[in-house]
């Protein structure tokens, strides 16, 4: 009853509110047995804040994002969570032609209102501040010394509104965990939860244990309509999840379930593994659940996209059908299941425009060196802008510059400051067709106060992904690189005090002593030394006080 | 002689191409305010770029930006070649010293080879540290005092202290040096020629970028230590590294005060003797400075060799060469057993430093012994002690 | 010496060795074996195709492989293949290596540690516990093979994983599965060694696994002093040696901050003893602990010298014996110099400077320039004779002043590169003073001077260093120059630039 209620009531709102609420979600088998699952909910309504004279509120789109979002003047917001390695070679162009895909870490980016740069600092400082405890990430550490300042159109906006005092701010910390407390209160914005719609199938102990995982929060204005678009997509192992199911540890298999392949010298004790070439795939197994009913808010358009070449069969329900497949979910659970003859064979994925590899070269912590390989697999140019944000404590020499130069077309370059920002390279490169070229240079590394140095100084310091954009809209990240910096002895303050002070002091002592004093013969100086011996001094202070 | 140590330094660097780039990594040749690659990094960014100053690479001086922007600063050969003639003027003004005060100085060829072949100054100069240029300065700026052209002198230390901040320390004894030479200028047309000189260079330095911004990288980041990338062989980079947040402006002044309260009381105490002074003063910037090296060392040692007499009545002569041989056999080590290879610890090359002060404050309180005992003397007593 | 030495302990808590249960047993022996006779099956092919088919193994795991090839300016060169599990939770920067060359440090056939590498391939990939990358590598063989990989690793090589925490090679060359007990190599070029902590990981998880761990060249009863001093003789050997003769594979990782160690089964050739899946849980077991690792290895000592895998000398104790050595010089240059009764006039300070300036030159001319103008070992060897007959001649041109003076200020010279030398190379400065101490008494000894300056020549103890090591004298001095060329390793500027010239003044002064 109560829900006839709420449908009633949101139907009622939705013809003043213009919302709407869409979710699906893309299964697709990679090579090599793996699952690339996609879940994408797209919430958009009225901006209540834009609104005047209508009676508008926030249904659809989660209030308290929303609030935040008002309170830091942002107009929009992009949010991500990464954790993993996605092989480009393997699994080609990341869902969305690579929009909703981050790099290691926690990265964000926003274009956010204010009157000046420090002004929209402050609101960026609020909304970092508010986000952190928001998501339970330490977004609070995105501080000024970590975020840059690119110009308004150096990333691609998703939504249209146009306010010239938007500045665009972005910052990355790749050090950042990725678990379940992310995932719970992206959870919480849906407006099924994870209780009814595809948003059932999402699950910490699944999630986490993939090769490669990403959720993303893209909040952006399109007129005077809010959009959030979140998306969670992962690439599971699904043999090692099947595995995982029957025993977390690796022990090893019985005897009799060894598969071996079929050699001269295969015996009962002797085998070479196969692993089998059919794929039976359950989703209830390896999602660890069943597709809950669908969410009542969602529309009625299909929810799940099976992506498969045509000799997989797909079991929803009752149904089998074969190659891609696509439905919606109706009142009942339901499980799929996946199926084939050769689970290798599959449907072929889109090569990148470009695949881009970062590096550390050099050895030692004074100084080392940055190699991007950058790879065009295609017969046509590619161009792309290279975005690449340096912690402060590496000092770029741009003047070694060396590789294949003339890909860059451009360089825009801000310096760090120390401790108050780090460093934007902004390279526009263009690639020709079936080429490899590599681009270099060197950067000093330096020492920081006792204080600077985290608790664990021996790992060294995380440099954030950087970022490939090509002009057909594929954005890419380079893996994060650690850095090695060399370290003081952090139990010496007090040792280095009292040593240097003490140098310093001994060098002043003989100093003041050979300066100061007056050089006279030996005789007058014991005379000197006897007469300016106590005793005679306090005879002559009685003299002249009595006056004698 | 002269001729020999240039061609020296040519053939070396024309010899072994890599190796001003291997020097000027080694962080006792080279520091954040005195490093060519950091030149280097400063002209590209003035050439194509950006201003150089609004970065944390480049805090040298505008001059030299504009002087290397029209040299062919990536041809390494030239350069050296350039460095090499510089350090050979330099030899040759201080041959021109000794030349001109015969009783008290070695002989002119005995100075210019100390200079010239002293592995510090030799070692400096391949590094290709700017700093190259401020000894110019000042040794150019002594020879002008000796010489009796006190406007030139003061127009040249005004040069060195626009150069690199510290032979400000340097005027009072210049102009001591001055007005003892020549009878012409007062000392308030001296102090004059000197605010002039320094506005000229600095208006000067406003002209490559039209901005101001130089005075505060420049000056501040040595005045106040605010770079800290590497270490050096000086004393401050571990101190402050290892000194508590609060407490480190406090320490900046007090380390900048002990460092300026000695050339005063020097020139106060030795009021007849100014090129003693000059040389005093000079090592004493080569330990207390925020970022010294070793071209100061080998400029320290050849001014003392200016004052023959002095040199003579210091007792501790070997112990300062082997220790300083000791350290730069030492600091080069440790270092890389830091750094490089990761079994060392930083520990290992700050004692290095430590020995380092001591051992060029052991010469300094020896050289200032001696020239007190001149001073009451003139060297002749034998049994003298120090009270 | 009892009291001399201290027991061994894991520095980082982090390690905890062994804490964690293994599963490589039971039925991955028999994945074991199958790999074993699969790489058997396809070793004789071709190198690129025997590569093709080993990159399809891992390939068959689900890793990503490549191939590597290399090539040294002396027409030396091969192909290597590697492989990257990349690891699910981790941040990607940071990687552990396993290594198990085609042939090992002796140039047999290595299938078992290759099998073995498979297979723990196979299995560490069923865990969803790393937090580093691990790299499976399998270089032709342990030398030049495996440096240019780390090499390529670190410049230009096609998939990277981030900066290496730490390595293990593994040799397993056997005709049989099972071993008797394990080697452990630990040696570094130029004197440098792995942190401790990686030793005592190992040792501490094979004794949970009731493995016997052993030094090489020394037996199992480190509780005796003979067997003690042996180990460390033996250490003292394999450090001056390192690079120079063909080694464990461990050495090749020195100089990228990589700490690395050869674990060799021993006694394989037997029915009984430990089978070859107890060695694959040692690996297990130390990758584990690595993985454990937030910070890289630096809480444990970097300088030792191992008495056995449980007792080590660090370097307080025994860096006063180098010292000792170079200080002796020292003294005798001061004695020297002290009993000159008037100083030294400038016709003698011009003749030393440019005698010790021609020594140097001479030495540095054979050291360097002659190593890429001249390929020839003969000829080096004859520009040696040219310069030892100067030298004597120039022994009749000298007056004894001069010879004062340059005989004082060389054994200064000497004394310093002895002490900084020590400080880089243990080994290898105390090896070397100890051979040259006497030429320090060349003024002092009446009778035996001849003698004296027989033994201390370069020549005559690289003969006798090649006559204990089994190879002619002028394949020492090539690997010699091509340690120093390809490997960094100083062991030939050393000898030619600091052993030589003293040598030569000690020629000169006699």
């Amino acid at each position: 009853m109560l829900a006839w209620l709420l449908v009633l009531a949101s139907g009622i709102l939705a013809s003043t509110n213009g919302e709407s609420y869409h979710e699906d979600l893309v299964l697709r088998p990679l090579p090599k047995n793996k699952l690339l699952s996609s879940f994408r909910f797209v919430a958009e309504q009225r901006d209540p804040q834009l609104a005047s004279g209508e009676l508008t509120e926030y249904t659809t789109f989660p209030r308290s994002l929303g609030q935040i979002m008002s309170r830091a003047s942002t107009h929009e917001l992009h949010l991500r969570f990464s954790q993993g390695w996605w092989d480009a070679e393997s699994w080609g162009v990341p869902p969305a032609n690579g929009t909703y895909a981050g790099g290691v870490g926690v990265e964000m980016w926003a274009w956010v209102a204010g009157e000046d740069l420090a002004d929209a600092q402050a609101n960026w400082h609020r909304l970092a501040h508010s986000l952190s405890g928001f998501f339970c990430a330490s977004l609070n550490f995105l501080d000024q010394t970590v975020t840059t300042h690119l110009e308004s159109d150096a990333l691609p906006r998703s939504g249209d509104s146009s306010d010239e005092n938007l500045y665009l701010l972005r910052g990355a910390l790749p050090a950042e965990p990725v678990c379940t407390e992310n995932l719970t209160p992206f959870i919480k914005l849906l407006p099924c939860k994870s209780r009814a719609g595809i948003a059932s199938l999402l699950d910490g102990h699944q999630l986490f244990d993939s090769q490669w995982q990403t959720m993303s929060v893209d909040v952006d204005h399109i007129g005077d309509r809010l959009r959030l678009t979140q998306v969670v997509s992962n690439v599971i192992d699904v043999p090692h999840m099947q595995r995982r199911r029957r025993d977390p540890l690796p022990r090893p298999e019985p005897y009799a379930d060894l598969i071996c392949k079929e050699r001269e010298w295969s015996a009962d004790y002797i085998c070479l593994p196969d692993d089998p070439r059919s794929a039976n795939w359950v989703i209830s197994e390896i999602f660890d659940k069943e597709l809950a009913p669908a969410c009542p808010l969602a529309g009625d358009g299909p929810h799940v996209f099976v992506e498969a070449s045509d000799n997989w069969t797909v079991k929803v329900g009752g149904n089998v059908t074969s190659g891609s497949v696509s439905f919606s979910l109706g009142s009942e659970p339901v499980d799929l299941v996946l199926s084939s003859e050769d689970g290798l064979v599959v449907l072929e994925n889109k090569v990148p425009d470009v695949f881009v590899d970062r590096s550390f070269t050099g050895y030692g912590q004074q100084s080392g060196g940055l190699r991007t390989v950058f790879t065009n697999p295609h017969d046509v140019e590619v161009s792309l802008v290279y975005i690449e944000n340096l912690p402060w404590y590496m000092r770029l020499y741009l003047h070694t510059m060396s590789g294949d130069l003339d890909i860059v077309e451009d360089i825009s370059y801000t310096s760090a400051e120390d401790r108050t920002r780090p460093s934007k390279v902004q390279l526009h490169i263009r690639l020709p067709p079936l080429s490899q070229s590599s681009i270099e240079y060197k950067f000093d590394k330096s020492l920081l106060y006792i204080e600077e140095y985290p608790p664990d100084a021996n790992h060294g310091f995380e440099v954030p992904p950087a970022l490939a954009l090509t002009s057909t809209g594929y954005s890419t990240r380079t893996t994060s690189l650690l850095l090695s910096l060399a370290v003081p002895d952090f139990s010496m303050p007090y040792n280095v005090i009292i040593l240097t002070c003490t140098t310093m002091a001994m060098f002043l002592g003989s100093f003041v002593n050979l300066i100061v004093k007056k050089v006279v013969p030996e005789p007058l100086g014991e005379k000197i030394l006897v007469e300016s011996s106590l005793k005679r001094r306090i005879q002559a202070f009685k003299t002249k006080l009595i006056g004698n | 002689m002269l001729l020999v140590g240039v061609i020296l330094r040519i053939g070396l660097a024309a010899l072994f191409p890599s190796l001003p780039q291997f020097l000027s990594a080694q962080v006792e040749l080279s520091t954040p305010v005195s490093s060519f690659s950091r030149l280097q990094e400063g002209v590209y960014l003035y050439k194509h770029l950006s201003s150089p100053y609004q970065g944390n690479v480049f805090f040298q001086s505008p001059l030299l930006l504009s002087l290397f922007s029209v040299l062919p600063v990536q041809n390494s050969f030239y350069v050296s070649v350039f460095y090499a003639l510089v350090d050979g003027w330099t030899a040759y003004n201080l041959a021109k010293i000794a030349k001109a005060r015969p009783i008290t100085s070695f002989s002119p060829n005995t100075i210019a080879l100390l200079y010239l072949m002293n592995p510090f100054s030799m070692l400096g100069g391949l590094a290709r540290s700017t700093l190259i240029f401020t000894n110019w300065a000042i040794v150019a700026s002594v020879q002008a005092a000796i010489a009796a052209r006190p406007i030139k002198s003061v127009v040249l230390i005004a040069l060195a202290s626009c150069l690199s901040l510290y032979p400000l320390y340097l005027v009072l004894p210049i102009f001591s040096l001055c007005l003892q030479n020549s009878y012409r200028y007062s000392f308030r047309s001296m102090v004059l020629a000197l605010i002039g000189s320094i506005g000229a260079f600095s208006a000067l330095g406003y002209l490559p970028l039209q901005s101001w911004n130089f005075l505060d990288k420049q000056y501040l980041t040595s005045l106040l230590f605010r770079d800290l990338s590497q270490p050096n062989l000086g004393v401050w980079w571990y101190y402050f590294i290892e000194m508590f947040a609060p407490f480190r402006p406090f320490f900046v002044g007090v380390f900048q005060l002990f460092l300026g309260s000695f050339p005063v009381g020097l020139t106060i105490r030795f009021p007849h003797e100014p090129l003693f002074v000059i040389s005093a003063v000079v090592g004493l910037l080569a330990i207390f400075k925020p970022y010294p090296e070793v071209a100061d060392i080998g400029l320290f040692l050849t001014l003392l060799a200016l004052n023959k007499r002095v040199v003579g009545l210091m007792r501790y002569r070997l112990v300062v060469i082997l220790g300083l041989l000791y350290v730069s056999a030492l600091a080069p080590t440790f270092y890389n057993l830091w750094v490089y290879r990761g079994s060392g610890n930083a520990n290992f090359f700050y004692a290095i430093t430590l020995v380092y002060t001591l051992t060029v404050a052991l010469a300094l309180s020896d050289a200032i012994w001696a020239a007190v005992r001149l001073d009451y003397d003139g060297g002749r007593g034998r049994n003298l002690m120090q009270l | 010496m009892a009291g001399q030495f201290r027991g061994t302990y894991v520095s980082e808590n982090a390690l905890l060795p062994h804490q964690a249960s293994t599963h490589f047993r039971e039925s991955e022996w028999h994945i074991v074996r199958g790999f074993r006779s699969e790489i058997r099956d396809f070793k004789d092919l071709p190198e690129r195709e025997r590569n093709a088919r080993l990159m399809g193994l891992f390939d068959e795991i689900g890793l990503k492989s490549a191939s590597h090839d290399w090539q040294t300016s002396t027409t030396e060169g091969s192909q290597n293949v590697y492989s990257i599990l990349h690891a699910p939770r981790g941040s990607h920067n940071e990687a552990i290596v396993l290594v198990a060359p085609w042939t090992n440090m002796d140039g047999e056939f290595n299938d078992g540690g290759m099998a073995l590498l498979v297979s723990l391939a196979r299995y560490l990939k069923k865990w969803s516990i790393w937090h580093k990358n691990l790299i499976f590598v399998v270089p032709s063989n342990p030398h030049s093979a495996l440096r240019a990989w780390v090499g390529a690793y670190h410049t230009s090589l096609k998939y990277t994983a981030g900066s290496v925490e730490g390595a293990v090679v593994l040799d397993f060359a056997s005709t049989s599965e099972r071993f008797d007990h394990v080697e452990v190599y630990y040696d570094g070029l130029n004197g440098q060694l792995p942190n401790l902590d990686l030793i005592n990981t190992l040792v501490k998880v094979a004794d949970a696994e009731y493995v016997r761990c052993d030094l090489p060249g020394s037996g199992p009863s480190y509780h005796l002093y003979g067997q003690r001093l042996q180990t460390m003789a033996a250490g003292i050997f394999r450090q001056i040696v390192a690079g120079i003769k063909p080694g464990a594979g461990c050495e090749m990782f020195s100089g990228w901050r990589i700490d690395a160690i050869t674990l060799r089964a021993v006694g394989s050739d037997g029915e009984t003893g430990h089978d070859i899946t107890t060695f694959g849980r040692l690996v297990e077991s130390v990758v584990r602990s690595i993985n454990n690792l937030l910070e890289h290895f630096h809480q444990s000592f970097f300088f030792y010298l191992l008495l056995g895998p449980r007792f080590f000398v660090s370097i307080g104790t025994y860096l006063p014996c180098a010292m000792l050595v170079s200080n002796s010089f020292l003294i005798m240059a001061i004695h020297i110099f002290a009993s000159k009764r008037r100083s030294f006039s400038r016709e003698t300070i011009g003749l030393t400077s440019m005698t010790l300036g021609a020594v140097g030159l001479a030495s540095l001319m054979l050291s360097s320039f002659f190593v890429n103008a001249i390929s020839s070992t003969t000829w080096r060897l004859g520009l040696f004779a040219a310069a030892t007959s100067g030298c004597i001649s120039a022994r009749k041109l000298l007056g004894n002043d001069t010879k004062q003076a340059i005989y004082g200020t060389a054994l200064t010279l000497y004394g310093f590169s002895l002490t900084t030398l020590s400080m880089f190379n243990f080994s290898l400065a105390f090896g070397l003073g100890f051979i040259t101490i006497p030429l320090a008494w060349l003024r002092r000894v009446k009778f035996a001077r001849s003698l004296i300056i027989l033994l201390t020549c370069p020549v005559t103890v690289l003969g006798i260093a090649a006559w204990v090591m089994d190879i002619p004298l002028l394949d020492l001095i090539d690997s010699l120059i091509y340690a120093h060329k390809v490997l960094s390793v100083w062991t030939w500027q050393v000898i030619t630039q600091i052993w030589l010239p003293m040598w030569f003044v000690g020629v000169i002064i006699y």
